[in-house]
């Protein structure tokens, strides 16, 4: 299991679009994903869940990837939320 | 045999029907909870999944539909919602549910659907609390996937038998679009009111109908024998016999009546009495009712409302340039030489487009919608004006926007129908030199200040139904203030003498198309007030020319001078009452229970 905290420094925040693209990463990888803010847990392949997290610009999330892609997905994740979900904003 | 029973409801399609009630349920309504066989769990949860996977396959072809022709940015809407569909977060609880409370799966999707959207409601960012409009969105697309899957639903295109009235609580716009007419020969509804799309597609249609009717669904059942009086209001359940053959007598007089004066309207014009040609259009959606126009001597359409072009697909297929300029193209050539003003799309509103809007308008009806949702997606109103300007040399097209506030609006439309113009020529589509462009006048800043719009159009359209909805500040699909819904309110009058003076001083064409110039007596007074031009529903077309003819516009004027000198509505209406009974020909006809 790997872990990180990651903070989220795009103007919206998790909203739909960007959870959409969370989600269509994280389930690119076999491995259980999971996102965490304040001690709430979410599947990081359920858009509902990650929509509920309601969390804005500047919220630290615990992403935490288990399996055998763990480190890829991960970084993958990382990846996507350093570059601001590609938004033009 | 039950006791004979008469309720009361609101004409809005004149008529009588006498026949077998059907109970309509439109499949979005009832999720009525259903008790499961411990046997039929399994199977349940089967056709749950299978229903999910359909909602999936259709949103995603919808995605794809939408990215082509709106842009990527609405596609990620659908996206999303393909994802709630295949979340196990939803899916996960939904099963549960089916199996541990052993009920039916619309119970199950509903129940959970509605907790997740309380959860989302109560977000405190706005955006994502606007998701719960998407969960409602996707939960009606699976309920529409289960209720494909189970036989017990009924669909219109399903309705057998003979004589049949349909009962309703309610019948939307796209059901009411595919009622089959030679089966269904009335209905009744305990809501809606005389300007809701299924009251007008009645008056289309030519079946009487009622709405409006309290307690209908409560007193009348499945196979009872019911006569809807369309001119009264009135439904009957189990008539007695020599009731029956009042209105069976009265629908022969009715069908011979109708007759001659089709027969009198399609020989030619309407001359007043004192020689003045009025032109008297009709207001269609469907082409479908261009058989209609020239069956009722219409001199033309004085409105095509094409978003029904849209609507009645039911889905979100918006057709391409190519299909649009074919539909275009068969009305002008099928009514040439005869006029037809084709207006741009109406959505937003109402008038299902909220996949268009994006997200939940708090007052739709003063949102985005008309030019403004047109001007705001300009990749759809562009194959719009494309499809228009194509079609334009098949006859005589003239092209009217809705919803104009000002000036600068028409100054966009005229733009981008110029760079449709150059792109067609470019691709060596022959189009006329000049395509009248006009506009409707319906949001009262538009009415006015139409001293400064009418130089910049080649003609204006009255659009009477939004004007006396937005000027009086009443929604006229708001049943609990319908009583104040007045065409005869003197704001109204005021406004219509205005806008007709300053058409006349600008030398611009002016006609009326709002529902209102199908009822006699108001048609008196929007004559009196210096309309030369109508348009309504076709079937109304005869009676108003046969009244028109009985008529002199002086006599108008000074019925219309003396409307504009009162101050209610009620006193208004009581003159004209007045003046009707004094004419020699008094026809209350088929327009007149629309302002009931």
């Amino acid at each position: 299991m790997v872990e990180e905290t990651l903070t989220l420094t795009n103007r919206l925040g998790l909203h739909a679009r960007a959870a959409a693209k969370l989600v269509h990463t994280a389930s690119a990888f076999s491995s259980s994903i999971t996102l965490a803010r304040e001690g709430d847990e979410v599947d990081g392949k359920s858009i509902l869940g990650l929509l509920l997290l309601a969390a804005g610009k500047g919220t630290s999330l615990l992403v935490r990837a288990d399996g055998s892609d763990e480190a890829a997905a991960l970084g993958a994740i990382r990846d996507l939320i350093a570059r601001r979900f590609d938004e033009s904003d | 045999m039950k006791r004979a029973l008469s309720l009361k409801g609101i004409p809005v399609s004149p008529g009588v029907a006498v026949g077998r009630a059907v109970v309509w349920v439109s499949r979005e309504d009832a999720s009525p909870r259903r008790a499961l066989e411990p046997e039929e769990i399994e199977g349940e949860v089967e056709r749950f999944r299978r229903a999910a996977e359909s909602a999936v396959e259709e949103v995603q072809s919808t995605a794809v539909q939408v990215k082509e022709l709106l842009g990527p940015e609405y596609a990620a809407i659908f996206h999303a919602h393909a994802l709630f569909l295949k979340d196990r977060a939803f899916l996960g609880p939904v099963e549960k549910r089916i199996t541990l409370e052993a009920v039916n799966a619309e119970w199950a999707v509903t129940a959970e659907a509605d907790a997740l959207v309380a959860r989302f409601r109560s977000l405190p960012d706005e955006e994502l609390a606007h998701r719960a409009a998407d969960l409602e969105d996707v939960t009606q697309i699976v309920l529409k996937h289960l209720g494909e899957e189970s036989e017990g639903r009924l669909k219109m295109e399903d309705l057998s038998g003979e004589a049949i009235v349909l009962l309703a609580d309610e019948i939307a716009p796209s059901d009411a679009v595919r009622i089959p007419r030679d089966r269904v020969i009335g209905f009744a509804t305990e809501r809606g009111g005389a300007t809701s799309h299924a009251a007008i597609l009645a008056r289309s249609f030519g079946i009487p109908a009622v709405v409006g009717v309290p307690r209908l669904l409560e007193s009348v059942g499945e196979g009872d024998r019911v006569v809807v009086d369309g001119r009264d209001g009135v439904v009957w359940r189990e008539p007695p016999e020599d009731v029956v053959a009042l209105f069976r007598n009265r629908r022969e007089q009715e069908a011979r009546r109708e007759k001659s004066l089709k027969e009198r309207s399609v020989e030619g014009v309407a001359r007043t009495r004192d020689g003045v040609e009025l032109a008297v259009r009709a207001n269609i959606e469907l082409a479908s009712e261009v058989a209609d126009v020239c069956e009722y001597g219409a001199d033309g359409v004085g409105l095509f409302r094409s978003e029904f072009i849209y609507l009645a697909t039911g889905s979100l297929e918006f057709p391409d340039e190519g299909a649009q300029t074919t539909i275009y193209r068969d009305v002008l050539r099928r009514l040439a030489p005869r006029p037809v003003v084709i207006r741009t799309y109406d959505l937003g509103g109402r008038k299902g487009a909220r996949q268009l809007v994006g997200n939940d308008e708090v007052n739709p009806v003063l949102g985005l919608r008309g030019v403004r949702l047109c001007l705001a997606r300009p990749e759809m109103f562009r194959t719009q004006l494309l499809s228009l300007l194509a079609s334009a040399s098949a006859g005589d097209l003239r092209i009217l926007v809705p919803m104009v506030s000002g000036v600068e609006e028409v100054r966009r439309v005229r733009a981008l129908l110029e760079e449709a113009r150059a792109d067609l020529t470019e691709r060596g589509v022959a189009v006329p030199d000049h395509v009248p462009l006009g506009v409707m006048i319906e949001v009262p800043s538009a009415a006015v200040t139409v001293d400064l719009i009418a130089p910049e159009v080649d003609f204006l359209s009255l659009g009477t139904n939004d004007l006396i909805q937005y000027t009086l500040a009443v929604d006229r699909a708001n049943e609990t203030v319908s009583d104040l819904f007045c065409p005869h309110h003197p704001a109204i009058l005021r406004l219509v003498a205005r806008v007709t003076e300053a058409a006349r001083a600008a030398r611009t064409p002016l006609a009326i198309c709002g529902e209102m110039a199908g009822d006699p007596s108001l048609f008196l007074l929007l004559l009196g007030l210096g309309i030369r031009e109508f348009s309504m529903g076709p079937r109304t077309v005869p009676n108003i020319k046969e009244f028109a003819r009985t008529v002199s516009t002086q006599e108008a004027a000074r019925v219309a001078r003396a409307a504009l000198s009162l101050a209610t509505p009620d006193e208004v209406a009581a003159l004209l009452a007045l003046e009707m009974r004094e004419l020699p020909t008094v026809t209350r006809g088929p327009g007149a229970e629309v302002t009931a």
